[in-house]
């Protein structure tokens, strides 16, 4: 399977506290993963990874972090351009206060076409050198930027050769509002014209725009009603489908995400404790974590139940247990929970911590 | 079955300023409804449906506009003064956000206090320890302040506040929109104890049809300021009669959503639905349909109920 994105061992640093303690997942080609976990569990922090959007105090401590193979972790901040909206776009919660008040829509995902409007293979930094600076070289040489066009590519692109006029940039925004279910007068609207489905489509025609291989999304549909949040992700799949995304879904609902990731990586604690296809990890979960946020779901019970619950609470990262992170509000923990750290473990094609499946001990 | 709220034709609209100069708003119209003791009645809806206004006006948070409200038989529209806060003590209201509904200068334990009148101030201070430990906070953190609380524990300190004046009913509004599934779970979970030990009724209202199902025994939908269907939890999620209810449902539970839902603007005079609606005809442009009968215990306000049922 070619991975668009693949995540090696991170682990990320707020000052003395590890946040992210050894993430490992890929996401590959054409395929959805969710990323799933009760706040505080590094879900978003190992999203903003990705993007190379940490904090200012927080930085990598150690691991890799692939985007087509492009370790993003030892790129500069200027290199980091070329991979911003080229290669992997995201979009946030609260689509509302990520949108620039004073700025129309349409010029708004406008302002986020990239480098006058050029798609990969057409811009002389991919060129044999014709007009591109040495710097400009080194930076395309380190992100390999040349690889041949999509047909579907190719059928997006106006006015290939060179930076593209604005009628051109407008043309293109009006035919990603279009793609994304906009109006076109949505293009002279300012955010607070728009309800919240319709600033959260905005933000996906701005996350698109430049054609990108991997979407982001972090919780995109928790602060939207029932029903926009069904168009939301239909769209979502709509989009994936049309233009070959891969996508990186966060959501602490694992019944969405069930419902709409092909694999599903369960975290906590700053690590991933479980990882399957969605159906495997609904109809048989490894991890009790796992098997404790399923039964959090209150469609799971008839009015007047109780419903079970996990019992405790997310531990504070600057004082986790020793031994599993988990052990603490585990009904199955046993004595080598305590000690030990458990190590990833290959069950099926699941991958899970947890030492009822094993003993691999996690090491580092 | 007693009767505890009975609301007749309770209306509320708001008057603002827009670019042509004052413009009506109808937040609420016409809704007639009954609420049985010590039972717990769902709203749903989507945002800017109504039905915060509802649980509002009911409690005279928002002035209603038109129609009257009942409350154990006495008319809660027309008390004022010290009679409306005597009657309050018997309705509190959970709000949706607990880190903007508690004072950030105040200890938990005083703003619990406050709906506390008699005693010495030993006797309050036990009475709110005895709260806490009601929703499952400890006893020994009356005095911290809200910035010291999660989410899900400042939610218990609003559930505590509303329990001070021993009410008999509480208006949660959305009281688990800001929260995890897991604290979700456990905040539901106190909420149906609460209810059993103290003989409380809810009004619960929420855009979650899954959480709605789980804990209400009856549920109204509301649309455009109009309930749009309402009865029996099971029988309207199994059997949704309104177009909208059947949508709200599918799109709930990952179903295909078979109606166009591009916004257009909204029908003044008809049904508010019916620029969404699969099935419009002239009539929906024209008239609102009243709720009525169709089974026991279940009410729908549609013309075309049937051609949707057979849709299914």
């Amino acid at each position: 399977m070619e991975k668009t994105l693949e995540i090696k061992n991170l682990a990320v640093r707020f000052r003395e506290t590890r946040i992210l303690r050894g993430v490992n997942f890929c996401v590959g080609k054409h395929e959805s993963l969710a990323l799933v976990g009760e706040s505080g569990s590094g879900k978003t922090i190992t999203a903003r990874s990705v993007m190379r959007l940490l904090p200012r105090n927080m930085y990598f401590e150690k691991g890799e972090v692939l985007i087509n193979g492009i370790n993003v972790t030892e790129l500069q901040e200027k290199e980091l351009t070329e991979i911003r909206g080229r290669r992997a776009g995201m979009i946030f919660q609260e689509p509302s206060s990520y949108l620039n008040p004073v700025f129309t829509a349409g010029s708004q995902i406008a302002e986020a076409i990239k480098n006058g409007g050029n798609f990969p293979g057409s811009s002389p930094l991919r060129g044999e050198g014709a007009g591109a600076t040495s710097k400009e070289h080194r930076i395309a040489q380190k992100v390999e930027m040349v690889r041949p066009l999509t047909e579907a590519q190719s059928a997006r692109m106006v006015g290939v050769k060179g930076r593209i006029g604005r009628f051109q940039r407008k043309e293109r925004v009006l035919k990603m509002l279009d793609g994304v279910g906009l109006k076109e007068n949505v293009y002279y609207q300012y955010p607070h014209q728009l309800s919240g489905g319709m600033q959260q489509r905005v933000m996906i025609a701005m996350a698109l725009i430049n054609s990108p291989d991997l979407l982001i999304a972090d919780e995109p549909t928790t602060a939207l009603d029932v029903t926009t949040a069904y168009g939301i992700i239909e769209l979502l799949k709509e989009m994936m489908a049309r233009y070959g995304l891969s996508l990186l879904f966060i959501t602490h609902d694992i019944s969405l995400a069930v419902n709409f990731a092909g694999r599903i990586a369960v975290m906590y604690a700053g690590k991933v404790v479980e990882l399957a296809s969605a159906k495997e990890i609904f109809s048989n979960p490894l991890h009790p974590y796992t098997e404790k946020l399923i039964s959090c779901l209150p469609e799971r019970y008839r009015t007047g139940d109780r419903i079970q619950v996990i019992e405790g609470q997310v531990p504070d990262f600057k004082a986790l247990p020793q031994g599993c992170a988990f052990h603490p509000r585990c009904p199955y923990k046993m004595k080598i929970c305590l000690l030990e750290d458990p190590g990833e473990m290959r069950k099926g094609d699941s991958t899970v911590r947890c030492f009822r499946y094993g003993n691999v001990v996690e090491t580092g | 079955m007693e009767t505890l709220w009975k609301l007749d034709n309770l209306g509320k609209r708001y008057v603002i300023r827009s670019d042509t100069g004052l413009e009506e708003i109808t937040a609420l119209e016409g809704v007639n409804l009954d609420v049985f003791k010590g039972e717990t009645f769902g709203v749903i809806g989507e945002s800017g449906s109504g039905k915060t206004t509802l649980g509002k006006a009911m409690i005279r948070l928002v002035e209603p506009s038109s129609g009257d409200v009942y409350f154990r038989g006495t008319k809660i529209t027309d008390l004022t003064g010290k009679e409306l806060l005597k009657a309050r003590k018997n309705f509190q209201i959970v709000f949706q956000d607990p880190f903007k509904s508690l004072n950030p200068r105040m200890t938990v334990g005083g703003a619990v206090a406050e709906g506390i009148q008699a005693g010495s101030r030993q006797e309050k201070r036990d009475r709110v320890k005895g709260l806490f430990e009601m929703v499952g906070i400890s006893p020994e953190r009356i005095d911290e302040f809200p910035h010291q609380f999660s989410g899900g524990e400042k939610q218990r300190v609003s559930i505590a506040r509303a329990l001070s004046t021993s009410p008999a009913f509480i208006v949660c509004d959305e009281p688990t929109s800001n929260l995890d599934l897991s604290i979700q779970a456990k905040i539901l979970n106190l909420l149906v104890e609460l209810k059993e030990k103290m003989g409380l009724t809810y009004l619960f209202i929420s855009h979650n049809l899954k959480v709605v199902e789980f804990i209400a025994d009856r549920i109204a939908v509301m649309y455009a300021g109009r309930i749009v269907e309402y009865g029996n939890t099971e029988k309207i999620i199994r059997n949704p009669l309104h177009p909208y209810t059947k949508i709200l449902v599918e799109a709930s539970f990952f179903k295909r959503v078979d109606s166009d839902r591009k916004k257009e603007e909204q029908v003044r005079r008809g049904c508010g639905f019916v620029s969404f609606c699969p099935h419009g005809k002239e009539i929906c442009y024209n008239e609102k349909p009243a709720l009525q009968q169709l089974e026991e215990g279940h009410f729908v306000s549609c013309f075309r109920y049937r051609e949707s049922f057979s849709g299914r």
